[in-house]
């Protein structure tokens, strides 16, 4: 598919905004700008699904982007939630296979696609990209190992406090704040609605927050950040 | 901005439980679905969110620090 030049520049602003690229030279970031695609997706829209072939490496221009896996039952884990600049689906665009969740667009979202071969054969011409990529998934293993450890190793109400935490310090930096229902909070966290309910409650009755109409209010960081501490 | 309990009206069955639970009766069954008929008499309080059979009710929260709080 031929993109525009102003397409392609767009795409080239956003690629050099990727962490793991920032060291990869401009004539590399021009290549696989060359080979990308433009997709819009509405609010609520699928946009690949899991144990599909792979869909091959998305790039978030605007928008929010959720991550997904789901249990036999229909229950869904919120594995991630990513907004402009960030990657996904690097992993099977990577190892060829079956991409490894559910990406679904969290509010409007336009991404941009760049197939495996595509990345492989600009990898080959430019070893520098090899590595920016090998960097790139290491980051995201190591998110994945602290996923692994609030998973195994906090308490539901452990993770509820992690979870606050960062979503207030990401509110207080972003200058879109984002608002979670109960559902995505237990999403998120592998549990169920109803102990999210609990454990705000229990949280709100110690006084470490307060929980106004739409609001969650951090009242105490250092004894919520206590309550987040693995046990 | 202040948010409202949003109702997805595609998953919306019509079973009227939210309507029965709501204590301050803010929502009503119009044209079959429930609504947020009298969104001043919302107090947010996710009653209507929790009873749902179908999911159809969201209730977003903004997580924010206390004036006198700051990430460590």
């Amino acid at each position: 598919m031929t993109i525009t030049p102003g397409a392609q520049k767009q795409m080239l602003n956003l690629l050099g905004q990727i962490s793991f690229l920032h060291d990869v030279p401009q004539q590399v970031l021009q290549d696989l700008s060359s080979v990308a695609s433009q997709h819009q997706y509405e609010a609520g829209t699928m946009i690949f699904g899991e144990g599909d072939p792979t869909a091959g490496l998305y790039v978030i221009e605007h928008g929010r982007v959720k991550i997904s896996r789901f249990t036999v039952e229909g229950r869904e884990h919120i594995l991630h939630i990513y907004s402009g600049g960030h990657t996904f689906n690097d992993v099977s665009t990577l190892d060829g296979g079956t991409n490894p969740a559910t990406a679904t667009a969290f509010t409007d979202a336009t991404v941009w696609r760049i197939m495996r071969e595509d990345i492989r054969q600009v990898a080959r011409r430019h070893p520098d990209l090899a590595w920016a990529l090998i960097e790139g998934i290491a980051v995201r293993t190591r998110n994945l190992v602290n996923l692994i450890e609030s998973l195994s190793m906090r308490t539901v109400k452990g993770r509820l406090a992690n979870l606050l935490l960062e979503q207030a310090k990401s509110n207080q930096i972003n200058e879109i704040p984002r608002f979670l229902t109960h559902e995505e909070m237990a999403s998120y966290l592998g549990t169920v609605r109803e102990m999210i309910g609990r454990a705000l409650n229990s949280l709100a009755a110690a006084e470490i927050i307060q929980i106004e109409r739409h609001q969650i209010v951090i009242l105490d960081v250092d004894r919520l950040a206590s309550e987040a501490e693995v046990k | 901005m202040q948010p409202f309990p949003m109702i997805h009206q595609e998953l919306c069955t019509g079973c009227h439980r939210c309507i029965d639970t709501c204590p301050t009766h803010a929502l009503a069954q119009i044209e079959g679905k429930a609504q947020l008929y009298q969104p001043d008499k919302c107090t947010y309080c996710t009653a209507c969110e929790d009873i749902c059979p179908e999911q159809a009710i969201e209730l977003p929260f903004l997580i924010v620090f206390a004036a006198n709080q700051s990430a460590t």
